[in-house]
């Protein structure tokens, strides 16, 4: 039995839905991302398990609990936002300590449990502060001592990092992961940055327009994404559109160039369109014809970018193809206007689905 | 640069003896009771009246209770319309507007009409009942003061996400009102009160019509019979007023916190 269960959650503002149907099983101590671009739910879904929004259908159960009609303060939750919402009329100490002094701590246990808070977060000399007189990063520090001095169930993030500038963002997103493992608490993270949701998470929720596109590991949804959108979203992809001329083998056409697929494609008949997805970075340019799935193409343009050279280039049937060349490969680039010819390897073709929804999260 | 600096020194100059000279004036006429020298003697007098203590501390009882109603029933419901109604707020902010529209006299007399001694409800006829609806007449009045004030202190601060980030840590609305909400709006709760012992203070109309013994009739009364009296009357309340603002400045320029 998973810790957190979110079945069927939905919700609608007026005519318009925010959630279409989300579904999801976290284990105790999962970190799970939910990503996907501004506006497509992941606010609505994270407020619907702290209890601020109530769902138009489905439920949220905690550790075997149905809390989906309890106020938020009854579920034991722990929330940290984007704009860090500190007590601005309270001290750092203050605002640590609010949840404890609200459930009627004994005051010796609330200092002790502050002072365990402060160093979890590396704080200690900051107690007496208020709000306005910290940087964003320790702002947020403090927010999530809050959040987590209550001991919290499930501990849910709100685009945390986003309003932090680079350099913060990356040392304060190792550190939630290390306070996150140390404590052992299950977290929902909400992002629009496909780097934090990877380098975070144990698994990730593609969204998009209200609805689940992918659920999995981090590595799972970047190499083997299952619709566009996630190919796309996450990370850079080539999405092909292209023909099947044997599905057995799994030979495809793309424009007029037949490429080798590696896959078999039973439930598909030849002449069906299928979408594969192809990233620039498994896409060598070769001097030669002739190996399998080397497709002729002409350079548009070059972009150096430092350690990735990224190419555009068209092939047959004005299809364009993005390739990202590192190391040797991109010491010689060819110039726009070259002629020269694309290869990979048929198991970097991923298949994608056509838009599937009611995705059941495992 | 220079030119600019010049007019604003003239302005500031013009502005200065408008204010000051009916003053001064003022001040020079109340000195003169006694013929012939300065003295103190109309100040004497005024503050020697006991209708002047009568009127005043009754006045400064109104004021304290109209600021409370005015707080309890005003503070929550600007918060609630913030957090559950944003879209109502224009038409609240214009219902609160309503007592500097409607003329305080058209207010007092449905009030008579309301609760006269031949109503449902003949307030007006025991001293209590008039008190009663004295304060409530000043919290109508009140409302524009107040509500502002409180509905700007709310602007200031983020109503929604701090109620939730309290509520998260296990809070009951309650709790979130007194530990949250009004520790970050009390300079704005304040201003808003001193405005309104203000106003409470030197009102005349309401004091009048009810035949309560406030302050403001009391000048009144004093002004249409004496002469030096209400000149020193005048300044007294001006130095209240002028006091209260004050207040509202220290407590405003006073950082939450710090
Ligand atoms: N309280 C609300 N009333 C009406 N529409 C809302 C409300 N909250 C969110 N929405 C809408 O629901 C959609 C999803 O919003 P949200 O969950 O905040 O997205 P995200 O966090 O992914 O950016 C958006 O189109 C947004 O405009
Ligand atoms: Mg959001």
């Amino acid at each position: 039995m998973s810790f957190l269960t979110l079945q069927g959650l939905r919700k609608s503002f007026g005519a318009s839905v925010a959630v279409q149907d989300f579904s999801l099983e976290a284990e105790r101590g999962e970190f799970i991302s939910l990503l996907g671009p501004s506006g497509c739910g992941k606010t609505t879904v994270l407020r619907m398990i702290a209890g601020f929004e109530a769902p138009s259908a489905g439920r949220v159960v905690i550790d075997g609990e149905d809390v989906t009609h309890l106020p938020s303060r009854a579920r034991r939750i722990g929330m940290v936002f984007q704009s860090y919402a500190l007590f601005p009329n309270l001290t750092v100490e203050g605002n640590i300590a609010f949840g404890l002094k609200v459930a009627g701590m004994a005051k010796d246990a609330i200092a002790e449990r502050v002072k365990e808070m402060l160093a979890l977060i590396g704080l200690p000399q900051l107690a007496g502060r208020f709000p306005s007189e910290l940087s964003g990063g320790q702002q947020q520090r403090v927010a999530l001592a809050r959040a987590v001095a209550i001991r919290p169930r499930i501990l849910l993030l709100d685009e945390p990092l986003s309003a932090l500038d680079a350099k913060i963002r990356v040392s304060l997103r190792e550190d939630l992961r290390a306070i996150q493992r140390e404590l052992g608490i299950t977290a929902i993270f909400v992002t629009h940055d496909q780097e934090e949701a990877l380098a975070l998470s144990h698994r990730v929720v593609v969204m998009s327009e209200g609805w689940v596109e992918q659920v999995g590991t981090p590595a799972e949804v970047y190499r083997t994404p299952r619709t566009p959108f996630v190919a796309t979203f996450v990370g850079t992809a080539n999405v092909l559109p292209c023909r099947i001329v044997d599905a057995v083998s799994g030979r495809v056409a793309l424009g007029s160039v037949e490429i080798d697929a590696a896959h078999a494609l039973p439930e598909r008949k030849v002449g069906d369109t299928v979408v594969l997805a192809l990233r620039p970075e498994a896409i060598s340019i070769l001097p030669f014809d002739g190996a399998t799935n080397s497709i002729a193409a002409v350079v548009r343009d070059v972009t150096f970018l430092g350690p990735v050279a990224r190419l555009r280039l068209v092939i047959d049937g004005d299809v364009a193809v993005t390739v990202d060349l590192h190391g040797e490969a991109a010491r010689a680039l060819p110039d726009a206007g070259a002629r020269v010819v694309l290869w990979f390897r048929p198991e970097s073709l991923q298949f994608l689905d056509r838009r599937e929804h009611n995705l059941e999260a495992g | 640069m220079k030119a600019g600096k010049l007019w604003r020194r003239i302005v500031l100059a013009v502005m200065a003896l408008y204010v000051l000279v009916p003053l001064v004036g003022v001040a020079e006429f109340a000195l003169r009771m006694r013929r012939g020298v300065y003295s103190f003697d109309a100040f004497v007098e005024v503050f020697g009246d006991d209708r002047f203590q009568e009127t005043f501390l009754y006045s400064c009882g109104m004021a304290l209770v109209t600021v409370v109603i005015g707080v309890v029933l005003i503070v929550p419901a600007a918060y609630a319309v913030r957090l559950h109604a944003p879209r109502l707020r224009s038409f609240v902010e214009f219902v609160t507007l309503l007592p500097l529209v409607v003329p305080a006299i058209v207010i007092v007399f449905g009030y008579l009409r309301l609760y006269g001694s031949d109503s449902f409800l003949p307030l007006t006829d025991t001293d209590t009942g008039a008190d009663a609806l004295l304060a409530f007449g000043y919290v109508t009045l009140s409302l524009p003061y107040i509500y502002r004030s409180v509905d700007a202190g709310l602007t200031s601060m983020d109503v929604r996400t701090l109620t939730e980030a309290a509520e998260s840590l296990g809070a009951r609305p309650l709790t979130v009102m007194l530990r949250v909400v009004l520790p970050n709006i009390r300079t704005s709760v304040l201003s808003g009160a001193f405005l309104t012992a203000a106003i409470v203070l030197g009102e005349f109309t309401f004091a009048s019509l009810l035949d309560r013994p406030a302050f403001g009739p009391y000048m009144q009364l004093l002004g249409a019979n004496r002469a030096y009296e209400p000149a020193a009357l005048s300044l007294v309340a001006f130095a209240l007023t002028w006091g209260l603002m004050a207040l509202i400045g220290a407590f405003g320029g006073r950082r939450p916190g710090s």
